[in-house]
Protein backbone atom coordinates (compact mmCIF):
# COMPACT_ATOMS: atom_id res chain seq x y z
CA UNK A 1 0.00 0.00 0.00
CA UNK A 2 1.14 3.50 -0.94
CA UNK A 3 -0.20 6.82 0.72
CA UNK A 4 1.09 10.50 -0.36
CA UNK A 5 1.05 12.37 -3.42
CA UNK A 6 0.37 10.34 -6.79
CA UNK A 7 3.12 9.79 -9.31
CA UNK A 8 5.83 11.24 -7.84
CA UNK A 9 9.55 10.56 -9.68
CA UNK A 10 11.37 7.93 -8.32
CA UNK A 11 7.93 5.95 -6.48
CA UNK A 12 8.58 2.80 -8.46
CA UNK A 13 12.53 2.82 -7.46
CA UNK A 14 11.35 3.57 -3.94
CA UNK A 15 8.56 0.61 -3.69
CA UNK A 16 11.32 -1.77 -5.16
CA UNK A 17 13.84 -0.81 -2.40
CA UNK A 18 10.80 -1.26 0.38
CA UNK A 19 10.41 -5.00 -1.20
CA UNK A 20 14.42 -5.91 -1.22
CA UNK A 21 14.88 -4.51 2.25
CA UNK A 22 11.66 -5.87 3.19
CA UNK A 23 13.11 -8.28 6.00
CA UNK A 24 15.83 -6.11 7.71
CA UNK A 25 13.05 -3.19 7.74
CA UNK A 26 10.87 -5.44 9.18
CA UNK A 27 13.52 -6.25 12.14
CA UNK A 28 14.43 -2.86 12.45
CA UNK A 29 10.40 -2.03 13.26
CA UNK A 30 10.49 -5.15 15.72
CA UNK A 31 13.78 -4.13 16.92
CA UNK A 32 13.04 -0.37 18.06
CA UNK A 33 9.42 -1.05 19.36
CA UNK A 34 8.71 0.31 22.89
CA UNK A 35 8.82 -2.09 25.09
CA UNK A 36 5.24 -1.66 26.33
CA UNK A 37 4.27 -2.75 22.82
CA UNK A 38 5.51 -6.21 22.32
CA UNK A 39 3.37 -8.94 22.69
CA UNK A 40 4.30 -11.80 24.68
CA UNK B 1 18.35 6.23 63.05
CA UNK B 2 20.33 6.08 60.07
CA UNK B 3 19.92 4.63 56.63
CA UNK B 4 22.49 2.02 57.48
CA UNK B 5 20.85 -1.55 57.21
CA UNK B 6 20.63 -3.36 60.73
CA UNK B 7 23.35 -6.17 60.67
CA UNK B 8 22.70 -10.01 62.01
CA UNK B 9 25.11 -12.47 63.26
CA UNK B 10 25.24 -15.87 61.44
CA UNK B 11 22.85 -17.35 64.62
CA UNK B 12 20.70 -14.57 64.08
CA UNK B 13 20.41 -15.25 60.11
CA UNK B 14 20.07 -18.96 60.48
CA UNK B 15 17.41 -18.29 62.62
CA UNK B 16 15.77 -16.42 60.93
CA UNK B 17 15.77 -19.18 57.92
CA UNK B 18 14.19 -21.68 60.44
CA UNK B 19 11.79 -19.80 60.87
CA UNK B 20 10.53 -19.10 57.75
CA UNK B 21 11.06 -22.89 57.19
CA UNK B 22 8.99 -23.71 60.38
CA UNK B 23 6.56 -21.03 59.25
CA UNK B 24 5.76 -21.86 55.84
CA UNK B 25 3.42 -24.56 56.25
CA UNK B 26 1.66 -23.29 59.07
CA UNK B 27 0.71 -20.09 56.37
CA UNK B 28 0.17 -22.82 53.84
CA UNK B 29 -2.80 -24.09 55.80
CA UNK B 30 -4.36 -20.39 56.31
CA UNK B 31 -2.85 -19.38 59.71
CA UNK B 32 -2.17 -15.44 59.65
CA UNK B 33 1.03 -14.46 59.53
CA UNK B 34 1.68 -12.87 62.50
CA UNK B 35 -0.14 -16.37 64.47
CA UNK B 36 1.94 -18.48 62.48
CA UNK B 37 5.34 -16.39 62.97
CA UNK B 38 4.83 -16.11 66.56
CA UNK B 39 4.27 -20.19 66.58
CA UNK B 40 7.26 -20.67 64.64
CA UNK B 41 9.68 -18.67 66.90
CA UNK B 42 9.97 -21.11 69.89
CA UNK B 43 9.79 -24.00 67.43
CA UNK B 44 12.81 -22.73 65.53
CA UNK B 45 15.03 -21.52 68.35
CA UNK B 46 14.40 -25.17 70.11
CA UNK B 47 15.48 -26.81 66.32
CA UNK B 48 18.50 -24.63 65.99
CA UNK B 49 19.47 -25.81 70.01
CA UNK B 50 19.12 -29.42 69.28
CA UNK B 51 20.91 -29.31 66.06
CA UNK B 52 23.98 -28.05 67.83
CA UNK B 53 23.88 -24.47 68.30
CA UNK B 54 24.97 -21.97 71.01
CA UNK B 55 21.75 -22.18 73.58
CA UNK B 56 22.72 -18.43 74.96
CA UNK B 57 23.65 -16.98 71.30
CA UNK B 58 19.89 -18.83 70.18
CA UNK B 59 18.33 -17.36 73.00
CA UNK B 60 20.12 -13.60 72.24
CA UNK B 61 19.27 -14.02 68.85
CA UNK B 62 15.25 -15.16 69.61
CA UNK B 63 14.99 -11.87 71.85
CA UNK B 64 16.14 -9.67 69.20
CA UNK B 65 14.28 -10.83 66.98
CA UNK B 66 10.92 -10.89 68.99
CA UNK B 67 11.13 -7.33 69.93
CA UNK B 68 11.77 -5.75 66.75
CA UNK B 69 9.10 -8.17 64.81
CA UNK B 70 6.53 -5.47 63.48
CA UNK B 71 8.41 -2.24 64.55
CA UNK B 72 8.45 -0.08 61.61
CA UNK B 73 10.82 3.50 61.67
CA UNK B 74 8.06 6.33 61.92
CA UNK B 75 8.98 9.00 59.30
CA UNK B 76 9.96 11.82 61.27
CA UNK B 77 12.77 9.15 63.05
CA UNK B 78 13.61 8.25 59.95
CA UNK B 79 16.70 10.36 58.67
CA UNK B 80 18.61 10.10 55.43
CA UNK B 81 22.14 10.42 55.06
CA UNK B 82 22.93 13.98 53.22
CA UNK B 83 24.69 12.07 49.93
CA UNK B 84 21.73 9.99 49.70
CA UNK B 85 19.16 12.79 50.59
CA UNK B 86 21.19 15.22 47.99
CA UNK B 87 21.14 12.18 45.61
CA UNK B 88 17.20 11.40 45.88
CA UNK B 89 16.31 15.39 45.50
CA UNK B 90 18.32 15.41 41.86
CA UNK B 91 16.50 12.57 40.89
CA UNK B 92 13.51 14.24 41.65
CA UNK B 93 14.54 17.58 39.79
CA UNK B 94 15.88 15.47 37.28
CA UNK B 95 12.51 13.75 36.58
CA UNK B 96 10.31 16.97 37.24
CA UNK B 97 12.78 18.45 34.39
CA UNK B 98 12.45 15.69 31.64
CA UNK B 99 8.35 15.35 32.10
CA UNK B 100 7.09 15.88 28.56
CA UNK B 101 4.84 19.42 28.44
CA UNK B 102 2.09 19.62 25.39
CA UNK B 103 2.39 17.50 21.99
CA UNK B 104 5.01 14.36 23.02
CA UNK B 105 7.12 14.53 19.57
CA UNK B 106 6.98 11.22 17.63
CA UNK B 107 9.09 8.16 18.19
CA UNK B 108 11.15 8.13 14.72
CA UNK B 109 13.36 6.15 13.53
CA UNK B 110 15.90 6.38 10.60
CA UNK B 111 16.51 3.64 8.35
CA UNK B 112 20.25 2.82 8.50
CA UNK B 113 20.16 0.18 5.63
CA UNK B 114 21.67 1.17 2.64
CA UNK B 115 18.44 1.47 0.20
CA UNK B 116 19.39 4.26 -1.84
CA UNK B 117 16.47 6.42 -0.28
CA UNK B 118 16.26 8.17 2.82
CA UNK B 119 13.55 6.46 4.67
CA UNK B 120 12.15 6.74 8.50
CA UNK B 121 10.42 4.07 10.36
CA UNK B 122 7.50 4.64 13.20
CA UNK B 123 7.91 2.12 15.44
CA UNK B 124 6.01 3.43 18.43
CA UNK B 125 2.23 2.15 17.57
CA UNK B 126 0.43 4.60 20.28
CA UNK B 127 1.55 7.74 18.68
CA UNK B 128 1.77 6.45 14.93
CA UNK B 129 -1.55 3.66 14.51
CA UNK B 130 -0.66 0.88 11.88
CA UNK B 131 1.35 -1.74 10.51
CA UNK B 132 4.98 -1.18 9.58
CA UNK B 133 5.50 1.05 7.23
CA UNK B 134 8.24 3.75 5.98
CA UNK B 135 8.01 6.78 4.94
CA UNK B 136 10.10 7.52 2.28
CA UNK B 137 11.35 11.14 1.10
CA UNK B 138 11.46 11.49 -2.60
CA UNK B 139 12.54 14.51 -4.23
CA UNK B 140 9.37 16.56 -4.60
CA UNK B 141 7.94 14.91 -1.70
CA UNK B 142 7.14 11.77 1.07
CA UNK B 143 4.93 8.79 0.37
CA UNK B 144 4.25 6.40 3.41
CA UNK B 145 5.30 2.71 1.89
CA UNK B 146 3.38 -0.48 4.20
CA UNK B 147 6.51 -3.09 4.56
CA UNK B 148 4.67 -6.02 4.30
CA UNK B 149 2.11 -5.99 1.50
CA UNK B 150 -1.38 -7.07 1.15
CA UNK B 151 -1.89 -5.77 4.90
CA UNK B 152 -4.15 -2.18 4.82
CA UNK B 153 -2.22 -0.23 7.39
CA UNK B 154 -3.98 2.91 6.93
CA UNK B 155 -7.08 4.24 8.88
CA UNK B 156 -7.83 7.70 7.35
CA UNK B 157 -8.31 11.01 6.94
CA UNK B 158 -9.24 12.55 3.29
CA UNK B 159 -6.11 14.80 3.78
CA UNK B 160 -4.06 11.70 2.84
CA UNK B 161 -4.94 9.30 -0.71
CA UNK B 162 -4.45 5.68 -0.59
CA UNK B 163 -3.92 3.54 -3.18
CA UNK B 164 -3.31 -0.02 -4.14
CA UNK B 165 -0.78 -0.22 -6.71
CA UNK B 166 -0.27 -3.70 -8.78
CA UNK B 167 3.73 -3.39 -8.63
CA UNK B 168 3.49 -3.10 -4.41
CA UNK B 169 2.45 -6.12 -3.98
Amino acid sequence: MVAGKRSLRGEAAALRAVKDYKQSLLDEWHATRPDDQKLP
Amino acid sequence: MTDELPTFSTTELALGEQVGKVAAPLIKQGMALDSALAAAYPIAAQQLIDAGEDSKEVEAALARQLSSRGVLPKHDTFAVSAPLHAALMESFEHWLKTLPEGAVRLDEVKVKANTGFEMVLYPNESQHAGFPHVKVQLQDGAINISIEDGRVWWRGSAACAVRRRPSAR
